[in-house]
């Protein structure tokens, strides 16, 4: 018998919370993110453009990619030094949801 | 008696209306592929807009303009008659799409290559369709979505519904989608968003995994445990 998967899923969450309790502290909505990439003419965005628009910091910025990759809502693709965050449809779903008045 | 017709030579081109019709098909069902393939979880909304219906038009107009020109410059590729009315059509076809998806020239621009060509126009329609499918899919799922997740407290719900409605796909959600659904769910967790479009978003998020209907069973199994006080 293999093990449940909602057993898996709450582990999951579990390991995710653990690993995120020592990581940078993040004081802005990461969600912002996936504003600027849903307004942007092709829902992507060279990585440094992005980090600019979000006035984030280094590690915030790359702790907030991280997660938002990890969930699925971004992809990150292009060559080293010309890497692009595109939204996934996921991540476009969902920033039209957050928006909905 | 019936004889069988003797076989007439090909001796003069048939460059009937099924030909053009056939090449601007041809042209438009490549437009339609790159869209659908684009588009899988909703292909035909995404063929019903606008925009698409434009991109469409303008592939199957570069097949056409493409077949004109081989008519007018009498292209035949070595065949003759029908066999060339149709090589014609097939190279038409195929050739228009190289040339309104390729670039004249690429210059850079900052630190970006710019490709210009009618890949260009080509790509703006395909943006253009692709925020207005977005736009008619959102709000085609926020009515059904809301009233699935009334009442629902989010506080209660994120961890208790997203395993109920895995308990309930168990065989159908691998391991990997599991693992990215929690970690969505942790990040909308720590997004700084009212419950309201939390719950909401919780909602997006499960019915891309199992499905509106399946949500809408698992909320009102579990109502009594994850409603609003």
């Amino acid at each position: 018998m293999g093990t449940s998967r909602p057993a898996n899923f709450l582990a999951f969450l579990n390991e995710i919370r653990q690993q995120q309790e020592g990581g940078a502290a993040s004081g802005r909505d990461i969600f912002s993110l996936l504003y600027l990439l849903a307004d942007s003419a092709r829902q992507a965005l060279p990585v440094g453009v992005l980090m600019g628009a979000s006035k984030m910091g280094f590690n915030e910025y790359s702790d907030a990619l991280k997660r938002l990759q990890a969930g699925g809502f971004i992809v990150l693709s292009g060559a080293h030094g010309e890497e692009e965050v595109r939204l996934t449809e996921q991540g476009a779903n969902v920033a039209s949801t957050a928006r909905t008045p | 008696m019936w004889r069988p017709r003797p076989e007439r030579p090909d001796t003069k081109m048939t460059p009937g209306f099924l030909d053009w019709v056939v090449v601007a098909a041809f042209g438009a069902l490549v437009g339609a592929a790159e869209l659908i393939s684009r588009y899988r979880a909703d292909p035909f909304r995404a063929l019903c807009t606008w925009p698409a219906i434009i991109y469409l038009s303008l592939n199957g107009a570069a097949s056409l303009a493409a077949l004109g020109l081989m008519r007018l410059f009498g292209l035949t590729f070595g065949q003759e008659g029908a066999r060339a009315a149709w090589m014609q059509v097939l190279v038409a076809g195929t050739a228009a799409m190289v040339l309104i998806r390729g670039s004249l020239l690429i210059p850079r621009v900052g630190d970006h290559d710019v490709p210009v060509g009618l890949s260009s126009l080509l790509q703006v329609f395909l943006n253009v369709a692709e925020g207005q499918v977005g736009r008619v899919r959102a709000q085609a799922r926020c009515k059904p979505l809301a009233t699935v997740m009334a009442g629902v407290d989010y506080a209660k719900a994120h961890h208790n519904l997203t395993a109920f409605c895995l308990e309930l796909m168990k065989e159908e959600v691998p391991e990997q989608r599991q693992k990215m659904l929690a970690n969505a769910v942790q990040t909308l967790d720590t997004a700084d968003l009212a419950p309201r479009v939390k719950v909401l978003i919780l909602g997006v998020l499960l019915a891309d995994v199992v499905g509106i209907d399946v949500l809408r069973e698992a909320v009102e199994v579990i109502r009594n445990d994850i409603a609003c006080e």
